[in-house]
């Protein structure tokens, strides 16, 4: 079944399967959900390209890639479709990741009013505390991810998030309605098979060619290297660095999940209910009647008031516990926290340099003319 | 899939590596991928790479070692752990060298969701050493790892049993790397299922693939198409892609949803074992701790406060020891005492010891604002009071003379405006000559009588003085001759001044007077300089003033306080220990009776109503109803449910047998602990042996009445908070037996008040004109009277019956009457003997008698709490104090000299009244002092004695007066009736109902949720591995030499 769907060109109306479409190449560009089935030039999609180098497009290439999860990811999974990928198995995976934390928070929350009696005041602290735990569960998640990407980004000018455009093949891509012809991957999400070939550029000698090695190299310290080689010693350089960079995200992950379960369920968040912040919302925030200014500072008194000063509250009521066990529980997972970042920047920084490189110079600095055919 | 890969290769021969050209141009896929076309069955058939018969030559590679794994669960934990080794492994290489692959860097993520779920669950259960609420959190938080783990196994199940297709089958690579086998759908290890046997074997001997056809079969594909194997195993992994997908789409759901239905069902055991727990564990402790008071009790010895804290084996904070050290000092400043008084309120704020201890120490242990006159402070003085005079002598010219010259200036101006010519030989006096009236007030009249002293004076004479700033002119020049004050005046003022006999320093009047004398010699030494100058006695009080000011001020910068050191660290440290011990008790507090939210009671609370509300028979529709009503629709539910079980003896029965269960076990649970706690007069329990041993350790310090007063108030407090709260529960389940029992005999009561017929009613009006009773019914014929009057019992008895709603009842509650109840004595007293008298016998027979004993005896005190209250109510009613308790004792002290006449049935009786007394002075032991306890017990046990050996000598009426009187005054004193009346009978079962339907509500929402998705995986799963879009099963017919093997 696979095979013949898979054959180049093939043409399906002899088979009798009229309504699969047989546009190989066609573009579903960032303007997501629209299924413009716009067929463009092989010339276009003739490679691989990164894509989403500015803010704009990163977000939309994440919108696209979140959308693409009902719209194209979970059909075609359900349907059992030949050409599905592990990618895209990791993309569905994303939505219980999501989802779950929230139904339980809710489940929890809507199983209060059945505790009436008198337990509907701690079982609603126990809902706001898991509430909170869940929201710090992502932020801790997302906190960890983005800490060592961007020291990495800073220091190495290496981003592991960043997304390339990768050409589904026609060959694996036939099956009809919810065909995928593009997926969105890193360009440093594998550590075997990196996909050094992005970072090379068009050019007409190796200095060109190699001009996003060679700007790596300076990131990474690599005094009196060869521009012309640059790569060959970057890219093991490179793979320690995604792997360190992964493994303490997901250590920092550990960490960071910790602290904020932590913190969530300090004493620090009961002081006031919910009711009372929608209140004053209302009152100091949405009444027209006051000044714009005015309405600004109030937003700002009530993120002060409702979770900047919660929140540095409950940082210390977790440090100093509420009794022996709490005390060295809090402690320990802060500090825990504490030395895994500033561990994993330090040997982040010292391990992937390449400062003390000494790199040979095998053919000089000269560029060299790349033979065109 | 050979056949797959025949095309890749043929495709990336024939491409370049860069996909450059569109793939219609290739010729060759064209011409190898013809389809063929058979019969309507087509399968694409697959080319064999190598010949079968070439056997490969040169080196060898290693032969594969991959493997299926198949574990049970014991062989799946010890996989698990060294998995978790490997894992700590790779995150060592990859962490700290930068050493890994995709897989060992992907299995460090499973390390650390392991870690940090193991995290979040210490921090959770560390958070609060097992309480109910967060206990609950932390199964939640368990049950949700556990499901999110359970869930592929169970759709696992069906999808296994529907296809044959294990969507948890997972292997071991060459390398060792364990992957599930389904994962990759485009890299899937076929040949690991070659040896597997059609049982699921490994079994090298069997037919190649015999597992995989035997789920082909499974799964319908024909059998007699090409490359059979091929078309299974592309079924196969469409199963799983699905089978992926279906867990992906639903755990989201399912895991929350799991985890919730798991953690309630897990709920209610568990909490009763952490209760149990930690009723158990305070206990011991408590137990602990009561053996080491009564030792200290038993002990002769004078108790010293520091070494109490080790004697009762508790240790004290060592922060709060270093910081009472710290404060502890002989000689406080005034910033330290202030330390130290925060130090005090911040350790004992919240206590009534506070109040008593600062009272204690206050100047007999701490002397605040103490002045030593010692050298340095006397210097101070000295030399405030030096600057001071030399500031007075260096302005004063100024001010004394400004105010002088202004009015000269604005004289002069006027003059000048006026233009009335003088001169500077002009006089003073002559100036005003030519003022009008209004032009002397501009100039202002006081300043210029003050100008007047200077009349004989020359205006040039004046200007001169001013100028050159003459104080000879102005006879102020004495200033400049005030002499500064020594350190001998100052000596003299403080030796006069010392009234205190302290010879370290002055306080209060001592140092006023002080300060006083020193402003009397400044007085005297400026009037001794005065010369021929007209000093009034203002002047000589300002500057005195003034000096005495800075002086004092100069002084205050010396003040200190004086701390009895020894005193103060013994009544802190007693304090503390007493706030430890009480922890201590605490604890079995609030895992029993008080703390709701975490307690036995919690659980009591939750329970029973339910069981109660089954008991009595409620129907599926009366709850819903019950659940959404209004208070009066509520009770009228619950009045005609009454009704009918009072109606009916055999379902009365039932239901208050099945009732009196669930009451006895709640009523017992607190009791014992309130007995464990607070114990009984002749055996009284650690709480108030706490008591004893902290006001027998003030007394051998030798603190005052004080601090024993406000010990002896605090334990009261508390054992009396205690003893509310288990009336409250008695009271709670109680009434509900005592409504339905007294419902039963409503009709009959009534009648008695009113007449059995309309002949008896009037003729009760006729008698009775005048009673109040006839007021009460007055507008009212005989059967509306009958009428409104069942209908206000049924629901005084039902609605909550607390203090608010009495008032509002027997002012009111008769329609149609204004008066209301309350303007008949005799009718309220029959009410309430009515609303809070026993059992009747035969629902007393149904119930334990230590239960029924228990709910009549508080019936009865609520009736004597509630009629003698001082509300409005008391004050329509005349000569309230017979009230039911005295009347009850009366009749008791009256009965004494018929003793020898009683029959056994009488002294039985008699007996009963004298229990009921007995209960009503234990309820109350911690409202009398006790003394007055002693000597009522005392006068009850002559009484009781006198049943057994008659003493005629006994004269009961002299203790007439002490219950009488000393019981009437507590009645209702001390007590807040609210807090032991229970909960109203409407509310509790409405309250039961609300929670029921809530519970079914979430019960539904969870339940469906759960259906829900099931039905969406049931629907899934029964389409998978079937025909569809994707997956169009088309297949060719075998053909050749083997087209006749099956």
């Amino acid at each position: 079944m696979a095979s013949i769907s898979t054959v180049n060109g093939a043409n399906f109306d002899n088979n009798g399967i009229s309504a699969m479409p047989q546009n190989q190449y066609f573009s579903k560009s960032a303007s997501f959900g629209k299924k413009d089935k716009k067929i463009v030039t092989p010339e276009e999609y003739r490679h691989d390209e990164i894509v989403g180098k500015n803010p704009v497009t990163r977000f939309l290439v994440n919108a696209e890639k979140t959308a693409n999860i009902p719209l194209v990811h979970f059909p075609r999974g359900l349907g059992g479709a030949p050409d599905y990928t592990f990618y895209e198995f990791l993309q569905t995976a994303k939505f219980p990741f999501y989802v779950g934390g929230p139904i339980l928070a809710a489940l929890f929350y809507a199983g209060i009013k059945f505790d009436a009696f008198k337990s509907a005041k701690p079982a609603k602290k126990v809902a706001k505390h898991m509430a909170l735990g869940v929201g710090f569960y992502y932020l801790g998640t997302m906190l960890a991810k983005s800490l060592v990407n961007t020291t990495l980004k800073l220091s190495r000018g290496i981003d592991l998030n960043q997304p390339y455009r990768k050409i589904i093949p026609t060959s694996t891509n036939q099956t009809g309605f919810f065909q995928k012809d593009i997926e969105y991957h890193n360009v440093m999400e594998s550590i075997d098979f990196t996909r050094w070939d992005l970072l090379y550029e068009n050019g007409e000698n190796t200095q060109q060619i190699n001009k996003n090695y060679n700007k790596l190299a300076k990131k990474y310290g690599l005094k009196d290297s060869n521009p012309n080689d640059a790569d060959s010693t970057l890219k093991p350089l490179i793979r320690k660095t995604i792997a360190m960079g992964k493994a303490w995200q997901y250590a920092l992950t550990a960490c960071f999940v910790t602290l904020g379960i932590g913190m969530a369920n300090q004493k620090a968040w009961e002081s006031d209910n919910f009711g009372g912040f929608r209140n004053q919302f209302d009152e100091l925030v949405r009444n027209k009647n006051l000044p714009d200014k005015q309405r600004l500072k109030n937003l700002w008194k009530l993120t002060e008031d409702y979770a900047v000063k919660p929140f540095g509250k409950s940082f210390m009521e977790f440090w100093h516990g509420q009794n022996k066990v709490t005390s060295i529980a809090g402690k320990a997972t802060i500090l825990t926290t504490a030395a895994a970042l500033v561990l994993s920047n330090l040997l982040i920084l010292t391990k992937t340099s390449a400062r003390n490189f000494n790199t040979e110079r095998t053919t000089g600095n000269k560029p060299q003319e790349v033979n065109k055919k | 899939m050979a056949g797959d890969l025949i095309q890749k290769l043929n495709m990336t021969a024939q491409r370049p590596m860069q996909i450059q050209k569109p793939a219609q141009n290739q010729p060759a896929a064209t011409q190898v991928q013809t389809p063929i076309k058979e019969k309507g069955l087509e399968y694409l058939p697959a080319v064999t790479i190598t010949p079968p018969n070439l056997e490969p030559t040169g080196i060898k590679p290693h032969s594969p070692a991959g493997r299926l794994i198949k574990e049970n669960i014991f062989q799946s934990a010890v996989s698990t752990v060294k998995n978790y080794g490997n894992c700590a492994k790779y995150f060592y290489d990859a962490a700290f060298k930068g050493e890994g692959t995709d897989y060992s860097v992907g299995k460090i993520n499973d390390l650390t969701v392991r870690a940090g779920s193991l995290g979040i669950a210490g921090i959770l259960a560390a958070t609060k050493a097992f309480p109910f609420a967060k206990g609950m959190e932390f199964v939640g938080l368990a049950t949700w790892f556990g499901s999110m783990a359970l869930w592929p196994r169970i759709i696992g199940i069906p999808i296994k049993a529907k296809t044959g297709v294990d969507i948890n089958w997972k292997y071991e690579d060459s390398y060792g790397r364990r992957k599930p086998f389904l994962q990759d759908p485009q890299y899937l290890a076929w040949d690991l299922f070659r040896h597997i046997d059609k049982n699921g074997k490994y079994n090298p001997s069997a037919p190649d693939y015999e597992y995989l056809n035997k789920i082909g079969d499974k799964l319908g594909v024909p059998k007699n198409i090409k490359n059979r194997n091929e078309a299974i195993q592309d079924k196969i992994r469409q199963v799983g892609t699905q089978g992926n997908t279906l867990w992906m789409l639903t755990a989201g759901v399912m895991t929350p949803v799991i985890s919730s239905i798991v953690a309630d069902a897990l709920q209610e055991p568990l909490s009763s074992g952490i209760s149990a727990i930690r009723v158990k564990k305070a206990t011991k402790r408590i137990d602990t701790l009561e053996s080491k008071l009564n030792s200290i009790l038993e002990s002769k010895q004078p108790v010293e406060a520091e070494k109490l804290a080790e004697s009762l084996g508790i240790v004290l904070d060592k922060k709060f020891t270093e910081n009472l050290n710290k404060h502890l000092k002989p000689e406080l400043s005034s910033a330290e005492t202030k330390a130290f008084n925060d130090f005090l309120f911040n350790e004992l704020g919240g206590t009534e010891l506070i109040n008593a201890i600062q009272n204690e120490m206050k100047g007999s242990t701490l002397v605040e604002k103490v002045l030593r006159f010692d050298g340095a402070m006397q210097d101070a003085v000295v030399k405030a009071m030096d600057e001071r005079l030399s500031q007075i002598k260096a302005s004063q010219f100024d001010t004394a003379t400004g105010f002088l010259n202004t009015a000269f200036d604005k004289t002069l101006t006027i003059l000048d405006e006026k233009k009335v010519a003088y001169s500077d030989e002009t006089k003073i006096s002559d100036l005003f000559k030519n003022l009008t009236i209004k032009e002397k007030q501009k100039v202002k009249i006081s300043s210029i009588n003050s100008l007047l002293e200077f009349k004989d004076k020359t205006v040039g004479e004046f200007k001169k003085a001013i100028a050159s700033k003459d104080k000879k002119f102005f006879n102020i020049d004495y200033i400049d001759r005030i002499p500064s004050l020594t350190r001998a005046d100052v000596d003299k003022a403080v030796n006069i001044g010392n009234f205190d006999n302290r010879a370290d320093g002055l306080v209060g009047f001592g140092q006023s007077h002080t300060f006083g004398e020193l402003r009397h010699i400044a007085g005297e030494r400026i009037k001794s300089v005065a010369g021929d100058a007209k000093l009034t006695q203002q002047d000589v009080d300002w500057i005195a003033g003034q000096l005495g000011e800075a002086a004092q001020n100069a002084a205050k910068k010396y003040e200190v306080s004086l701390l009895d050191v020894n005193r103060a660290k013994k009544l802190i440290t007693l304090a503390k220990v007493q706030m430890e011990a009480e922890k201590i008790i605490k604890e079995l507090t609030k895992a029993t009776i008080q703390d709701i939210s975490e307690s036995l009671t919690a659980n009591n609370w939750q329970k029973v109503p339910q069981k109660y509300f089954k008991a009595m028979g409620f129907t599926k529709s009366e709850i819903r109803e019950l659940a959404t009503a209004d208070v009066s629709t509520a009770s009228e539910i619950v009045m005609r449910k009454f009704d009918a079980i009072a109606s009916n003896p055999a379902k009365f029965e039932k239901v208050v047998k099945e009732i009196s269960k669930y009451a006895q076990t709640a009523v017992t649970k607190e009791e014992k602990a309130l007995l464990k706690l607070v114990g009984t007069f002749e055996k009284p329990g650690p709480l108030i042996k706490l008591k004893d041993v902290i006001q027998k350790t003030a007394a051998s310090e030798g603190f005052s009445g004080n601090i024993n007063g406000a010990v002896e108030k605090h334990f009261s407090r508390v054992a009396r908070e205690l003893q509310s709260k288990v009336k409250n529960t008695t009271n709670s389940f109680g009434k509900l037996i005592k409504a339905l029992d007294s419902f039963r005999s409503i009709d009959k009561f009534v009648i008695q008040e009113l007449g059995a017929n309309v002949q008896e009613f009037e003729k009760l009006f006729d008698t009775q004109r005048g009673n109040d009773k006839f007021y009460t019914f007055k507008n009212f014929s005989y059967e509306e009277a009958k009428a409104s009057f069942t209908k206000f019992l049924k629901r005084a008895f039902i609605e909550n019956a607390d203090i608010n709603n009495w008032q509002t009842k027997f002012e009111s509650a008769l329609d149609g009457n204004p008066k209301g109840i309350k303007h008949s004595k005799e009718l309220l007293m029959d009410l309430n003997a009515f609303m809070y008298g026993d059992l009747s016998e035969s629902c007393s027979k149904l119930l334990p008698e230590e239960l029924s004993k228990k709910i009549s005896a508080n019936s009865y005190e609520m009736g004597f709490r509630f009629i003698s209250m001082n509300n409005k109510l008391f004050r329509h009613v005349s000569g309230a104090n017979t009230n039911r308790a005295w009347g009850y004792i009366e009749n008791m002290l009256g009965k004494y000299h018929n003793i020898p006449k009683m029959t056994a049935n009488e002294k039985a009786e008699f007996t009963r009244q004298i229990e009921v007394v007995e209960h009503m002075i234990e309820a109350r032991k911690f409202e009398l002092d006790l003394g007055t306890i002693n000597s009522m017990k005392e006068g009850i046990k002559k009484i009781k004695n006198g049943l057994v050996k008659y003493d005629a000598g006994f004269n009961p009426w002299d203790y007439k007066e002490l219950f009488g009187k000393q019981l009437g005054e507590v009645r209702s004193a001390n007590v807040i009736l609210s807090e032991q009346t229970g909960k109203g009978i409407t509310e509790l079962t409405a309250d039961a109902a609300r929670n029921f339907r809530s519970r079914n509500k979430w019960m539904k929402l969870v339940w469906g949720l759960f259906g829900g998705t099931a039905a969406v995986s049931a629907l899934v799963i029964s389409q998978m591995g079937k025909k569809n879009y994707f997956n169009r099963d088309i297949y060719a017919k075998k053909e050749g030499l083997n087209a006749n093997i099956k």
